[in-house]
């Protein structure tokens, strides 16, 4: 398994200097002269030619495309990702205090779905077509169907204004989480249900659960152990990937909920024009996805033995199990 | 009281384009330390045969009948009372090992989670004695913590039957134990499987599903053929390879190697649209009008000899 | 209409295609249909509550909301199926690529695909748009940037398969050009399936449309795109509510249509193995 790793973790390293190479780039993307672009943000004032002659001067931002790259590269190998135009404090340091509260929802978010969404989502598989699994298949699509920042401000006005149960925004208390955290997980909870019963209706009608029946096991260990252990495998890989949307609906519903981790901080930064900011983001975004993805497919190896066996010896798998 | 009567059992299913019969009458009787082969082509219903003994068969079957095993209805029991004899006193080795065996589980705890169920053991007494039962399958005991893509076929059929020898049951019930398997490969499966019935004392009873007329000479003591749900010729296999009876039987004798290779003409009939009174007469040499008007009943044509047939 | 009968029997698909349907009609007939103009501001009229005059009340600018959620149809619908079919046809190109030529070029495009595969689009789009300046061109240059992904794995193994089978060997021995062969041969086996994956994007890419415009970095108001008349009701939510109610409805409506349709379409596409039985 560790000859997999260290291949992983090299494309994991060419998928970051891209990623800073893009990163780095968006910025001349931009319209007009960065320099003028930021002097406006510092100064608020219009910048005279002279003083983005001598901004540029002082950047370096008069050099090649090709060396000022190197530079940001060199600078990023440092950890010196800038510094925020806004706020004056490095990038970095920005991300890693708010960190925190983004992860305590995430977390939040996560652990509501998984474990509403696995036990509803077996439970329907056991009795396909029946009125539980009809019912909670059609709340899941609606689950799916809504857009989180409108659930979120729904919510807000039911439970926050109408019943007056939660407060909307801010942060601090368990009830400060509770909505937000909510509005993140239905999505999720949604979208996790519907795999979890596709995964299981799968495994169930497959071979090795036949033999298990004729072994005359109790319904409760062929579905508990035969049948969950397979199916959670397509699930667990889900999840993993499932992690960057759920950053994405954290920006959201953080904007919503006036809830101050990353999310927020990254709208903030591009209604303000915060490049910095912006590019530094998106390359430490880069970076922990990149390690979230490493750590999936660790997971996943050590779930699915046969998988091991293939990144071992490098040999076909056997053939996919058949349907009875 | 025989160990194993199968009375009238009918086995059909809804589908699309109407009733599939997939067994049409079924008579069968076992006597207790015997093997008997259900012998026929791909699509006969000997699968199903094996899996209604089991109550194995999807919720979509509709099964008729009754199956008697030592005095009491299969049929008739109750879901847990029926999961308490599948493993324990009726084991049935399902086709095809390599999808089989659950990918996740390492063999040994496959086959100890029956004896764990079945027989009360412990988690550590039950690994041992699956270990046991492993070797006496010509599997190396250590081998138990391996998975089963870590296998052949062969060994992997190995596993099969040592999962289901694991509660040491009365009857087992092996669907297609060889196909798939190299020649050589074939051979020491039959011996095994000898070994586990006929090598032990008293002799255990098995129920052994092949389309390998070779398989069933060196296994079976009785014969049943089997024909588009029904059996159509019954008796011990000595007497039937020597002089098969019913033109079918004939049919399946002529068609291998060593006896020239000679087809059967036609197709196999669809199950949902028999032909109608005999269903073999559309292939059958001898068939005159009467067998397109009825449906020949079993006649018994000597001791332990039953022929469905008006001429044979 | 004849269709095949799994096509009638399945219910997901027709709800979904009924709905779907319906949101096309009143994307096409919207200036019939609708009972105001979307952009005529009545401030005398501001913020009234569903009625019999405003069947969805009106908003911050007295503007009617029924006429302007009729006419948002046309910008959601549009947008998302014009960015969905950009990035069909970029990653059925790339994949396409990438599974015909094979080797290195394979191997490097796959292990990028990998990667990106699970990127949050959004925190990119949202970044490309935050620095290129919010517009409608920007908005699908953002959606396009990492939307291609998914469609290019698909897109590559189905390639693959077809690339073993006979007919490409025998325009590959009649001397054809690799651009041709690929254009003419393996795309049109592919794109089907591609089709399937896309009305499933479908839904989502509407739900990143509106989320992007409700935070102001999509559609600019005063276009009734429901995002961007969110993102303006929002001032009201706390006083006037009904403003956000209609347009998140609709977007809600819409998206489950098209999962109705893309669950339907899975579900009879499905090879119905399950019902056989081997005797």
């Amino acid at each position: 398994m560790t000859g997999m790793i260290i291949r992983r973790l090299f494309i994991a390293v060419f998928v970051m200097l891209m990623a800073s190479f893009l990163s780095f780039s968006l910025l001349f993307f931009a319209p007009g002269n960065p320099a003028e672009v930021i002097i406006r943000q510092q100064t608020g004032l219009d910048p005279t030619f002279y003083e983005i002659e001598l901004f540029m001067e002082q950047h370096g931002l008069n050099r090649p495309f090709l060396t000022q790259c190197s530079q940001w590269l060199y600078l990023i190998a440092r950890g010196d990702l800038g510094v925020s135009l806004r706020t004056g404090e490095p990038v970095l340091e920005e991300f890693a205090a708010r960190f925190g509260a983004t992860l305590e929802l995430a977390v939040t978010a996560v652990t509501i779905s998984v474990v509403i969404a696995l036990p509803l989502g077996i439970f329907a598989a056991r009795k396909p077509n029946s009125l539980f699994d009809h019912v909670t298949r059609i709340a899941a699509l609606a689950g799916i169907s809504i857009p989180d920042f409108w659930l979120g401000l729904m919510l807000m006005v039911c439970f926050a204004l109408v019943l007056g149960w939660l407060p909307c925004f801010g942060y601090g208390t368990l009830m400060h989480l509770i909505l937000p955290a909510t509005t993140l997980g239905v999505g999720m909870t949604a979208s996790l249900m519907r795999l979890m019963r596709a995964s299981m209706l799968e495994v169930l009608h497959l071979d090795y659960i036949k033999t298990a029946r004729a072994k005359g096991l109790r319904e409760t260990v062929i579905i508990w152990k035969h049948a969950l252990k397979n199916a959670l495998i397509p699930v667990v890989t889900v999840l993993g990937m499932q992690f960057g949307h759920l950053l994405a609906g954290a920006v959201v519903v953080e904007t919503v909920f006036a809830w101050p981790g990353i999310g927020k901080f990254l709208i903030d930064s591009i209604y303000a024009r915060d490049y910095t900011v912006i590019q530094g983001f998106v390359l430490i975004i880069a970076a922990i996805f990149v390690l979230v993805n490493l750590l999936v497919d660790i997971l996943y190896a050590w779930l699915d033995p046969r998988v091991r066996y293939v990144k071992e010896r490098g040999v076909n798998p056997v053939a996919t199990p058949e349907r009875s | 009281m025989t160990f194993l009567h199968i009375h009238h059992l009918q086995v059909y299913f809804k589908s699309a384009d109407g009733m599939v019969k997939a067994a049409d009458g079924v008579d069968l009787e076992l006597k207790a330390g015997e093997t008997l082969a259900l012998v026929g082509e791909t699509g006969s219903g000997k699968t199903v045969l094996g899996l209604a003994i089991t109550r194995l068969l999807p919720k979509t079957a509709v099964v008729r009948g009754d199956i008697w095993y030592r005095g009491q209805d299969l049929l008739a029991l109750s879901q847990d009372e029926m999961r308490r004899i599948r493993g324990r006193e009726i084991a049935m080795i399902l086709q095809n090992p390599l999808s089989s065996l659950n990918p996740a589980l390492t063999i040994g705890e496959q086959i100890a989670e029956a004896l764990q169920e079945h027989r009360g053991l412990k988690k550590k007494e039950a690994w041992q004695k699956a270990g046991e039962i492993l070797e006496r399958t010509g599997i190396p005991t250590q081998r138990a913590r391996n998975y089963a893509h870590e296998f052949s076929g062969g060994m992997r059929q190995r596993v099969m039957i040592a999962i289901g020898l694991a509660c040491e049951p009365a009857l087992l019930i092996a669907d297609e134990p060889t196909k798939g398997l190299d020649v050589t490969i074939q051979a020491q499966i039959v011996a095994l499987m000898y070994a586990v019935t006929k090598g032990i004392s008293p002799p255990r009873s098995m129920l052994l599903i092949t389309h390998d007329l070779g398989v069933a000479a060196e296994l079976a003591d009785r014969l049943a053929v089997m024909y588009a749900g029904k059996i159509v010729e019954c008796g011990r296999t000595r007497e039937i390879f020597k002089n098969p009876r019913h033109p079918y039987t004939r049919g399946l004798l002529d068609a291998h190697p060593s006896n020239g290779l000679k087809a059967i003409g036609g197709f196999s009939p669809s199950l949902i649209n028999l032909p109608p009174g005999c269903s073999f007469h559309p292939r059958c040499k001898q068939a005159r009008d009467r067998c397109s008007n009825a449906c020949p009943p079993m006649k018994k044509i000597a001791e332990d000899w039953e022929v469905r047939c008006f001429y044979a | 209409m004849q269709l095949p009968r799994e096509v009638k029997e399945n219910k997901l698909l027709l709800a979904g295609g009924i709905l779907i349907l319906g949101f096309i009609v009143l994307a096409l007939l919207a200036p019939a249909i609708a009972p105001y103009d979307p952009n005529d501001v009545r401030i005398e009229d501001r913020l009234l509550v569903p009625g019999e005059h405003h069947l969805m009340g009106t908003d911050g600018f007295g503007r009617d909301i029924l006429s302007r959620v009729i006419y948002g149809t046309r910008y959601s619908l549009t947008l998302a199926l014009v960015v969905v079919a950009i990035n069909l046809v970029l990653g059925l190109v790339i994949g396409a690529v990438a599974g015909y030529f094979g080797g290195l070029v394979d191997e490097l495009i796959m292990r990028i695909v990998d990667i990106l595969l699970a990127f949050p689009n959004i925190i990119l789009a949202l970044c490309i748009v935050g620095i290129l300046g919010p517009s409608i061109q920007n908005l699908i240059i953002a959606l396009v940037a990492l939307g291609w992904v998914g469609y290019t794995r698909i897109a590559r193994g189905l390639v693959l398969s077809i690339k073993e089978q006979v007919f490409v060997s025998a325009a590959q021995a009649l001397g054809g050009s690799h651009t041709y062969i690929i254009a003419r041969h393996v795309i049109p086996n592919v794109v089907p399936p591609l089709v399937v994956l896309a009305t499933l994007h479908v839904g989502h890419t509407i739900l990143s449309i509106a989320a992007l415009s409700f935070l102001g970095l999509g559609v600019q108001p005063p276009t009734p795109e429901w995002g961007a008349m969110l993102s303006e009701g929002k001032e009201f939510i706390f006083t006037h509510p009904h403003v956000m109610i209609f347009p998140g409805l609709a977007i809600t409506l819409s998206v489950l249509a098209f999962n109705l349709l893309g669950d339907g379409l899975r579900d009879v596409l499905d090879p119905r193995t399950r019902e056989m039985v081997r005797v």
